[in-house]
C-alpha cells in the first residue's frame, strides 16, 4: 500500500488550489447570496483545461489518474461547492459520451468539452424516477424524421446553461433496463423547454432545472448503441460517485479548517475554544471522520483506474464522505455558535452545500443498497 | 533574444508560519510550498516577451533542493522552454544564488535576466542586484514596465521602476538584469494540459561544484523568534468617543 | 574602523530617513561618516553635517551620480568601502537598489532591513513578512546593511561635522535616466508622516478615497492603502502600506475599511497608536488596534471630519 501522491497528482492539486483560492473563492459568496449561475468561475476552470480532467489525451484530455482528478475536484469544492457541482455534472455528460458514444461522437464532442467550449448536462432523473432509473417515462420513438423524444427530466444540473444534454430515454418500454438508450441533444433543438431553476437549499450557484422534451432529433443523436443507455448510466454513476465523495471531502475540509482556526482564535471563559475539552473532542471527531473519508475516497479513485468493477468502492466512498461532510459541517456550525449560523461567515453555506451530497447521484440509502447487495450476494 | 528567468521555491503565501520551538528557524515540516509570487510575475513577463516575439527562448532557473524542481515544472507549464536546476541542500542566500546565476549567465548568454524583486521567506531583496554586480550588467529593479525597444535589435531596454513617491524610467544597455514589482503584470494560471506537457521539456540538473561556485550562506542564523505581539485595545461605541479618546487619552490629536 | 552611511536625498534636500540610519550606526558604536552622492548636493551635505554623531560628511558631487543610479553609485561606494567596517543605507528604494550591488562587488553578504543592533556583527531583522524576527551574524570583514528607518529613533540635529569632497568619478555607459514621475501631493510622504490615514477594500472604489483625503488634510496626514485596495485598482501602488509596500510607524495610524491581513499588519503594527474603523467586528485589524470602532465607514468618516 502506498500513501504518497505522484508528482502529477500534486501538480494538479496545486493548480486547482491556486485558481480556486484566487478566483472561485471570491465569487462563491456572491453566487450563494444572489443565486446567480457560477458562469465566471466555471469559465475560468474551462479555460485552464479542468473541463477535460476526466478525458484521455486522445480527446484532448490530460491523462491524469483518478486520484489526481479527485484531488483537484476536492480543491474546487473547498472554495466553491456550487462550481464544483456544475463541473462534476459536466463530467457525467462527457463520461456518458466517453463510455457509450461512437468514435465519431467522441471526436465531435469531447475535444471541445476539454477545451472549455462545450458544457454538458446529464439528464437521467425524472419526477417519477429518481432512485430507480428503470421507472423512467421519457421515451424515444423512431420515426421517419428521426427519434421523437417526449417526457420530462428534472433536477438537471447546468440544464439551460448546457450546450448539450445527454438524455436517457426508453426506446423499448417493454425491455426494462435494456430498453433504455441515451441521446446527445444540442441546445437550441426545437421542442425543449426549460422551467425556471429550482430554489435550492444549497449549491445556489449551480442551477438545476426541470426540462421537458417534445422534439425530433436525427439518428446520429443516439449515443452509441440502442439499449445500452442503462449500463452506460450505471458506469457513469459509479465514476461520478467518486467525484461526489471528493466534493464532500472538499466542503468538509473547508468547514474543518475554518473551525480549527476559529477555535484557536476565539477566546471563551479566558481561554481559546480549542483548549476546552468539549470542543477539542469535536475537533478530534471531525478530524478522524475527515481522514477516514479521504482514505475511502482515494481508494475508490484508485479502483476506478483499475480494470475491476468498483461499484462497491465508489458507493462506500460516496456514502461515507457525504455523511462525514454532514457531520463535520454540522459541528462546524456548532463550534462557531451564532457566528456559524449567520451568513457573515461561510460556515452555514458549507452546511447547506453539504446536504445534497447525501442525496444526488444516489441517496445514502441507495448506496447502502448497492453495498448491501454486493456483500450478501 | 534569450531570456533567463530565476524562480525560488518558498512557503506558500497563504500559509501562516510557525517558529520552531527551539528558535532555530521557521518550521517548514509538511508545509505547503510554492513559487515565490514575485517570481511568478518574472515568469509571466518572460513568457509575454516570447509571445510578442521579442524573446526567442525562455530558460527557467532555480537554485535549491531537489523538490524545487516542482517550481521549475510550474515555470515550464507556464511557458518556459527549458529549465536548469542548480541543486543544493544548503541554506542558500542571495549572494550564493547570485554567484550560481552569474555562471549560468556566462554559459547561456541571455539578453535579459528577470527575477522577482524579493522572496517572501527571507525578504532580502538582493539577488537581482548582486547578479548585476557579478556580471557587470546594468539593473532595472522593482520594474512596473519593461519595454525592449526595437524588439532588442537596438540593444536598449527601458525599465519603469517603482520608487518611493513615484515612478522612475531608466534606459539600460542590453544585456540587462530586471527584478519585478507587483504591478508589472498579472500572472496567468497554468493550464492542466500544459502541466502534463511540461514533463517532456528538458530540465538540466547541475551542482554548484559543476559551476565552480559555493552557494551556502556564510551569514549565520543565530535565532528566529515570533514577533512581539501587539495587544488589542478597546472598542469605542461612537465617533464622539473615539475623537475624545484620541484627544484626551492617547493625546495624538 | 568606522561606518559609512549613505545619505538619502531628494530634490536637493536630505530625506528624514538618514537621521534614523545614523541612529542605527550609533548603536554599532563606531565613528560615522556620511556619504552624499549626487549632483548639486551641497545643501544636502550641510544638512547631513548637522546630524548628531556624524564625524565627517563626504561629498561626491558629479553629474554621473545625479539620480543616484545603481551602477555608478555602487561603483563609488565599493571604492570607498575599504576604509570602513560597515556601510549602511536606508531600506528605501534607493538603498535597496544600490547596496546589494555594493555587497556583491565586495564579495560579502548584505544584511537587509535591520530593526535592531545586537552587536557590531549581529543584527535583528524581520523575515516572512514580519511573522518572524531573525537574529543574524555576519563574519564578513565588511558589513553591508540596509536599515528599516522605523526601527531606530532619528538622531537630533546639533552637530557640525566637517564636509569634504570625494574626487572619485566613475564611468557610466550602461544606464541613463529617462524620466521620473513623482506623485504630486502637498501631504507628507507616507514614510515620514506623523499621522497616516489608510483605506482598504472596504472603501469600495478610488473615488471614495476623497473621504480619507479630507480628513488627512485636516490632520496633516499622509494617505495610505492596503494591498487589497491597490490590487483592486482603487489607488496607485506607491500608496501601499504593508510588507511589500511601505513600512510605516507614525504616531497615529487610522485604518479604514481594512480587514488587517498579516501582509498589511507587517507594514504598520509599530505605529504608536492604531485606530481601526471597520463594519466587520471580527476583522483581524481590531486585534492590533488601540481603539476600534465597529461602524460603516461611510457614516463614520463624515462624522469624524465634522469633529476636526
Amino acid at each position: 500500500m502506498n500513501f504518497t501522491f505522484t508528482d502529477d497528482e500534486i501538480a494538479f492539486q496545486d493548480a486547482a488550489k491556486k485558481v480556486s483560492a484566487e478566483v472561485l473563492k471570491n465569487n462563491a459568496k456572491h453566487y450563494d447570496e444572489t443565486r446567480e449561475f457560477c458562469s465566471d468561475s466555471l469559465k475560468a476552470l474551462g479555460e485552464l483545461g479542468f473541463w477535460g480532467m476526466n478525458l484521455p489525451s486522445e480527446y484532448d484530455g490530460v491523462d491524469i489518474s483518478s486520484i489526481g482528478m479527485t484531488l483537484a475536484v476536492e480543491e474546487v469544492a473547498y472554495y466553491c461547492a456550487a462550481t464544483c457541482s456544475s463541473l462534476t455534472a459536466h463530467f457525467l455528460s462527457t463520461d456518458s459520451i466517453l463510455i457509450g458514444g461512437t468514435k465519431q461522437q467522441k471526436q465531435d464532442f469531447l475535444p471541445r468539452c476539454a477545451a472549455g467550449e462545450l458544457l454538458g448536462a446529464f439528464a437521467l432523473t425524472e419526477p417519477g424516477a429518481g432512485s430507480n432509473p428503470a421507472e423512467m417515462r421519457t421515451k424515444a420513438t423512431r420515426t421517419e424524421e428521426g427519434w421523437h423524444l417526449t417526457g420530462t427530466k428534472h433536477y438537471i444540473t447546468n440544464g439551460a446553461y448546457a450546450d448539450f444534454l445527454v438524455v436517457y430515454a426508453k426506446t423499448d418500454p417493454e425491455a426494462g433496463h435494456k430498453g433504455i438508450s441515451a441521446f446527445l441533444i444540442e441546445r437550441g433543438t426545437e421542442g425543449i423547454e426549460y422551467a425556471s431553476p429550482e430554489k435550492t437549499l444549497g449549491l445556489r450557484g449551480s442551477h438545476i432545472y426541470e426540462i421537458s422534451f417534445d422534439c425530433v432529433v436525427p439518428e446520429s443523436a443516439l449515443l452509441g448503441e440502442e439499449g445500452a443507455g442503462f449500463s452506460t448510466a450505471m458506469e457513469v454513476l459509479d465514476r461520478g460517485r467518486v467525484e461526489i465523495a471528493a466534493m464532500s471531502l472538499g466542503i468538509a475540509r473547508a468547514a474543518y479548517d475554518d473551525s480549527l482556526a476559529w477555535s484557536k482564535d476565539r477566546v471563551v471563559s479566558g481561554k481559546p475554544l480549542c483548549r476546552h475539552q468539549g470542543i477539542q473532542w469535536k475537533l478530534a471527531e471531525m478530524h478522524t471522520q475527515l481522514e477516514a473519508a479521504k482514505m475511502v475516497t482515494y481508494k475508490a479513485a484508485d479502483s476506478r483506474d483499475s480494470d475491476r468493477r468498483f461499484s462497491v468502492e465508489s458507493a462506500v466512498a460516496k456514502l461515507f464522505a457525504s455523511e462525514a461532510a454532514a457531520m463535520i459541517t454540522d459541528n462546524a456550525v456548532q463550534i462557531h455558535g451564532g457566528y456559524g449560523y449567520s451568513s457573515d461567515l461561510p460556515i452555514e453555506r458549507y452546511y447547506r452545500d453539504a446536504r445534497i451530497t447525501r442525496i444526488f447521484e444516489g441517496t445514502s440509502e441507495i448506496q447502502k443498497l448497492i453495498i448491501g447487495r454486493a456483500i450478501t450476494s | 533574444m534569450k531570456v533567463l528567468v530565476a524562480v525560488k521555491r518558498v512557503i506558500d503565501y497563504n500559509v501562516k508560519i510557525r517558529v520552531k520551538p527551539d528558535n532555530s528557524d521557521v518550521d517548514l515540516t509538511n508545509v505547503k510550498m510554492a513559487m515565490n509570487p514575485f517570481c511568478e510575475i518574472a515568469v509571466e513577463e518572460a513568457v509575454r516577451l516570447k509571445e510578442k516575439g521579442v524573446a526567442t527562448e525562455v530558460v527557467a532557473v532555480t537554485v535549491g533542493p531537489k523538490a524545487a524542481q516542482e517550481q521549475l515544472r510550474t515555470a515550464l507549464a507556464l511557458g518556459a522552454d527549458r529549465a536548469i536546476h542548480v541543486e543544493s541542500d544548503e541554506r542558500v542566500e542571495s549572494l550564493g544564488a547570485a554567484k550560481a546565476l552569474a555562471k549560468l549567465v556566462e554559459e547561456e548568454q541571455p539578453g535579459l535576466v528577470i527575477l522577482g524583486k524579493q522572496a517572501i521567506d527571507t525578504d532580502n531583496n538582493q539577488t537581482g542586484q548582486m547578479l548585476a554586480a557579478l556580471t557587470g550588467l546594468p539593473q532595472g529593479t522593482f520594474a512596473s514596465e519593461v519595454v525592449v525597444s526595437g524588439d532588442g535589435t537596438d540593444g536598449k531596454v527601458q525599465v519603469t521602476r517603482e520608487i518611493d513617491g513615484g515612478l522612475q524610467t531608466v534606459e539600460l544597455t542590453l544585456p540587462v538584469i530586471v527584478t519585478t514589482d507587483l504591478r508589472l503584470n498579472e500572472p496567468r494560471y497554468a493550464k492542466l494540459p500544459d502541466i502534463m506537457k511540461a514533463k517532456k521539456k528538458p530540465l538540466d540538473v547541475k551542482s554548484p561544484a559543476d559551476l565552480g561556485v559555493e552557494v551556502a550562506s556564510k551569514t549565520q542564523l543565530l535565532k528566529v523568534e515570533p514577533p512581539a505581539e501587539r495587544q488589542g485595545g478597546v472598542k469605542v461605541s461612537s465617533v464622539d468617543e473615539l475623537v475624545d479618546k484620541l484627544k484626551n487619552e492617547a493625546k495624538v490629536l | 574602523m568606522s561606518i559609512l552611511v549613505l545619505a538619502e536625498h531628494h530634490d536637493g534636500a536630505l530625506v528624514g530617513a538618514t537621521a534614523h540610519v545614523v541612529a542605527a550606526a550609533q548603536a554599532i558604536e563606531e565613528e560615522i561618516d556620511v556619504l552624499v552622492a549626487g549632483e548639486g548636493v551641497s545643501a544636502v551635505a550641510d544638512a547631513a553635517a548637522k546630524l548628531d554623531g556624524v564625524s565627517k560628511v563626504r561629498v561626491a558631487d558629479n553629474a554621473v551620480y545625479a539620480h543616484q543610479l545603481a551602477e555608478p553609485m555602487s561603483a563609488l561606494i565599493a571604492e570607498l568601502a575599504d576604509d570602513y567596517s560597515h556601510v549602511l543605507a536606508a531600506a528605501s528604494t534607493t538603498g535597496k537598489n544600490v547596496l546589494p550591488r555594493v555587497a556583491a562587488l565586495k564579495d560579502v553578504a548584505q544584511i537587509s532591513e535591520i530593526i535592531a543592533v545586537e552587536s557590531p556583527n549581529t543584527f535583528k531583522r524581520p523575515i516572512y513578512a514580519g511573522n518572524a524576527i531573525a537574529t543574524v551574524k555576519s563574519d564578513d570583514a565588511l558589513k553591508v546593511i540596509t536599515v528599516r528607518a522605523t526601527g531606530f529613533d532619528a538622531v537630533a540635529e546639533g552637530g557640525a561635522a566637517d564636509v569634504e569632497a570625494v574626487d572619485v568619478v566613475v564611468d557610466n555607459t550602461q544606464s541613463t535616466l529617462v524620466k521620473e514621475v513623482l506623485a504630486e501631493s502637498d501631504r507628507p510622504e507616507l514614510g515620514a508622516a506623523k499621522v497616516v490615514v489608510s483605506g482598504g477594500r472596504g472603501m469600495g472604489n478610488g473615488e471614495n478615497f476623497k473621504l480619507l483625503e479630507g480628513i488627512a488634510d485636516k490632520l496633516g496626514a499622509a494617505v495610505g492603502a492596503s494591498r487589497a485596495a491597490v490590487d483592486a485598482g482603487f489607488v496607485p501602488n506607491d500608496m501601499q502600506v504593508g510588507q511589500t509596500g511601505k513600512i510605516v510607524a507614525p504616531d497615529l495610524y487610522i485604518a479604514v475599511g481594512i480587514s488587517g491581513a498579516i501582509q498589511h499588519l507587517a507594514g504598520m503594527k509599530d505605529s504608536k497608536v492604531i485606530v481601526a474603523i471597520n463594519k466587520d467586528e471580527e476583522a483581524p485589524i481590531f486585534q492590533v488596534a488601540d481603539y476600534g470602532l465597529v461602524s460603516d465607514l461611510f457614516e463614520a468618516l463624515p462624522e469624524i471630519d465634522s469633529f476636526l
